[in-house]
């Protein structure tokens, strides 16, 4: 555990008179500072050789209406080299919505301030290009202010539309025209956002040289589903459905991230038993999760025979989900407090029988793949971006991995058991899309290796806390028993009611750092649900991952990026 | 497919005679044709190829794309059916698979694409989402497609399994194969508007 007392310490003497205050809560140590300060203390946070904060993992905002300021801004920090964490709060009102921009020390900052622009109507000074990020420039107000009502609908076409809407050729602020070699024109080119190599929800539009890109110009919010303001009108319990469906590919991971970071809002532990089975869960999510990346990787480089052979063992992982609760996507497995349902009888035996056939899936597609000159010519030293650069922009998991960075918090931070487990992190060392290629392949043999092990050691015992203000009592009692009767009563109607306070928890996903940011207020409902999403952070480099390459580059980066939809655009 | 063939013995004996009679050239015997030929209507024969020559369109944006490639993978195999090959151009496709939560943003989109697809033309709508907004009740999601396009199938569940899309594929067809030329079974939207 980082030293918190001594961190804080350390911000308060560098920076005194911007600080107003210091906390430690639940292990998590804030910062409260004058918004007018922001930018010169983060400049301290990022350049100090003992606070050393690279990533800026996310920004966002809490609207405390009829609170004066009203608006409060939330920065999460993280020190690669340290691998401690901050975070830090600054208050604006209402009146004028307005704080500095941190573009100019990490370029990750400007897809965040573009959203909570868009979310919340906060001005960002000295922001490069801030426009609406999810939303469509004819959506008026913010929807995540608390009085925008939850419901209220501006469609662009259909019933209820104004007739606002046009369609019109896409505008890039920053696009100007230049002349390419020949001295022609450059060609404005849209890949998406209905094409078969973007999942149908992403649009880049592009700016061509022949087929040398110039200009990259990624739109995301197209799948917007309003992730937040679902789970903040929602029960804790009811945000886990929601969280199955950030990431789809490995919904278990998502679901064990959130539940955790209730858990550590209310500070109770689950058994050890319990913990064992999440990570079960998880890490076979995983898995399933790096199957598909690279089957669609070969799929959408015109291999079509590697693709099916990853399908077939994304199905006999996901037979392995369904067995341990009856859903092979939105899987809903994690309770808080525990898990649904204890493993199975005869899990370890379908475990040992698919995940045999798995590797030997994995190991033919893998050398239909490797063994390939055109796959090789088009991953090989393509999109190289350097590890400072890719911190910069708040890069995380197997892609920041992959240009050799050891970051991976089931080692750095080991949360529930992955401390006992033997497990390797494999590092990239060139950094090009091979590289993230290897990276997932590697992982999910580690994956398999761990749930092996979480067979082999797990412990006899119950997987839910023993506490009647988290988990619901079993059937039979409350049937039989008046208290449990209205255990359950009050459980279901009032939810899991924890202590005012706000907490941060991640943890590592498929595609990296998976954080939850929930604000409580004492009620049972989340005052503010924040999921700071890995699939956000690692798309936004893609404009300058492709730029001076070729148009077909732009592909097999897109696909190693793993961007999930529902995680970028929550 | 409804049974309109017939054999050659029975009802084509008395057709190849009236054929005989109109055209007054000495047509064969039906009994030499054997069993080697099928009598059918024209529209029951076009119905019937394309059911099971269905060209996907999937415009898949979200979970739903997860069953989605399941159900064209390996172990469901939509090939059985017929309906193996997307098109990734609504130019050449005529079943648009609307998969996945669709918001505001994207809507417009959903409607050109369709728009551009030439008749005929089915809408399945995969999922809940695409059915109802699903589990999504808010300022971003479109709460139903049949909103803003005609929808010919709902598939239920969030998202639905595989044996549900496939199931979901055989209704549709027996629908495609009721429809004939020029009258097509007319749609039912939610919203009840014309569109």
């Amino acid at each position: 555990m980082p030293n918190n007392d001594r961190l804080l310490s350390i911000i308060r003497g560098r920076c005194a008179e911007a600080v107003i205050r210091t906390d430690d809560y639940r292990g998590d140590a804030t910062v409260v500072i004058r918004p007018e300060r922001l930018l010169e203390i983060a400049r301290v946070l990022r350049d100090d050789r003992e606070l050393a904060f690279d990533l800026l993992l996310d920004v966002t905002c809490v609207d405390y209406l009829g609170q004066q300021p009203r608006f409060e801004l939330v920065y999460h920090f993280y020190s690669t080299r340290h691998r401690h964490r901050l975070r830090l709060k600054a208050r604006v009102p209402e009146s004028d919505p307005t704080i500095d921009s941190l573009v100019p020390l990490w370029v990750g900052a400007n897809w965040l301030e573009r959203e909570t622009y868009d979310m919340y109507g906060i001005c960002f000074r000295g922001h490069p290009d801030l426009r609406r990020i999810y939303l469509y420039e004819e959506f008026e107000g913010h929807p995540l202010r608390k009085d925008y009502p939850k419901e209220k609908r501006q469609p662009l076409i259909g019933p209820g539309s104004k007739g606002t809407y046009k369609p019109r050729p896409p505008e890039i602020p920053h696009a100007h025209r230049v002349e390419g070699m020949l001295g022609a024109e450059l060609m404005r080119v849209q890949l998406g956002p209905s094409h078969p190599a973007t999942h149908g929800t992403v649009r880049i539009v592009l700016d061509l040289d022949g087929e040398t890109i110039v200009n990259a110009d990624v739109e995301i919010g197209y799948l917007h589903r309003g992730f937040e303001k679902e789970c903040e009108s929602g029960f804790y319990y009811q945000a886990i459905p929601y969280t199955d469906r950030l990431n789809y590919s490995s919904a278990i991971l998502c679901n064990v991230g959130y539940c955790m970071a209730v858990e550590k809002l209310f500070g109770v532990e689950v058994p050890l038993r319990g913990q064992f089975v999440r990570v079960i869960g998880g890490e076979i999510s995983r898995i399933a999760d790096h199957l598909l990346c690279i089957g669609a990787t070969a799929l959408e480089l015109n291999a079509f025979t590697p693709f099916l052979y990853a399908l077939e063992a994304r199905e006999l992982a996901w037979d392995l989900i369904n067995a341990l609760c009856g859903a092979r996507v939105t899987s809903n497995f994690v309770r808080i407090g525990g898990v649904s349902a204890d493993l199975p009888e005869g899990f370890a035996e379908l475990c040992q029988q698919n995940f045999k056939r798995i590797l030997e899936l994995v190991a033919d597609a893998e050398g239909m793949l490797l063994e390939n000159p055109v796959f090789r010519a088009r991953m090989e030293g393509v999109s190289i971006m350097s590890p400072e650069r890719l911190i910069a922009y708040g890069v995380t998991g197997p892609l920041l991995r992959a240009a050799g960075v050891d970051l991976d918090l089931r080692r750095a931070e080991p949360y529930l058991i992955y401390d006992q487990l033997d497990f390797d992190v494999p590092l990239g060392s060139q950094g090009d899309n091979l590289d993230r290629f290897l990276v997932r392949l590697t992982e999910l043999r580690q994956s398999i290796r761990i749930v092996e092990q979480c067979l082999r050691l797990i412990p006899p015992g119950p997987v839910d806390v023993d506490d009647p203000a988290l988990r619901l009592p079993p059937k039979g009692r409350v049937f039989n028993r008046m208290e449990d009767m209205i255990n359950q009563f009050k459980l279901v109607t009032e939810g899991p009611k924890p202590p005012p306070g706000e907490v941060y928890f991640a943890i590592e996903s498929a595609n990296g750092e998976l954080g939850y940011y929930l604000v409580s207020d004492g009620t049972g409902k989340p005052y503010k649900c924040r999921a700071r999403t890995p699939s956000f952070s690692n798309t936004q480099p893609l404009a300058e991952m492709v730029r001076g390459r070729l148009l077909a580059d732009i592909v097999p980066t897109f696909d190693m990026i793993n961007m999930i939809g529902g995680e970028c655009d929550r | 497919m409804e049974m309109v063939t017939k054999a050659p013995g029975s009802v084509a004996g008395g057709f190849l005679a009236r054929l005989r009679a109109a055209t007054g050239q000495p047509l064969a015997d039906a009994e030499a044709f054997g069993e080697s030929f099928l009598l059918t209507k024209l529209a029951d024969a076009v119905q019937w190829a394309r059911k099971y020559s269905f060209f996907p369109y999937p415009f898949v944006t979200a979970c739903c794309g997860m069953e989605y490639m399941s159900t064209a993978g390996p172990r469901f195999d939509i090939d059985r059916f017929g309906a193996a090959l997307p098109r990734f151009t609504p130019r050449q496709a005529d079943l648009l698979m609307v998969v996945g939560t669709i918001t505001h943003r994207i809507a417009p989109i959903l409607r050109r694409v369709w728009e551009q697809m030439a008749e005929p033309k089915w809408v399945v709508s995969f999922g809940a989402c695409t059915s109802s907004g699903g589990p999504y009740n808010n300022y971003a999601v479109v709460q139903g497609i049949d909103t803003i396009i005609p929808v010919h199938l709902y598939i239920p569940g969030c998202p639905p399994r595989p044996e549900a899309v496939l199931d979901g594929l055989i209704k549709l067809q027996e629908r495609v194969q009721r429809e004939r030329g020029g009258q097509r079974i007319p749609e039912r939207h939610g919203s009840g508007r014309p569109l």
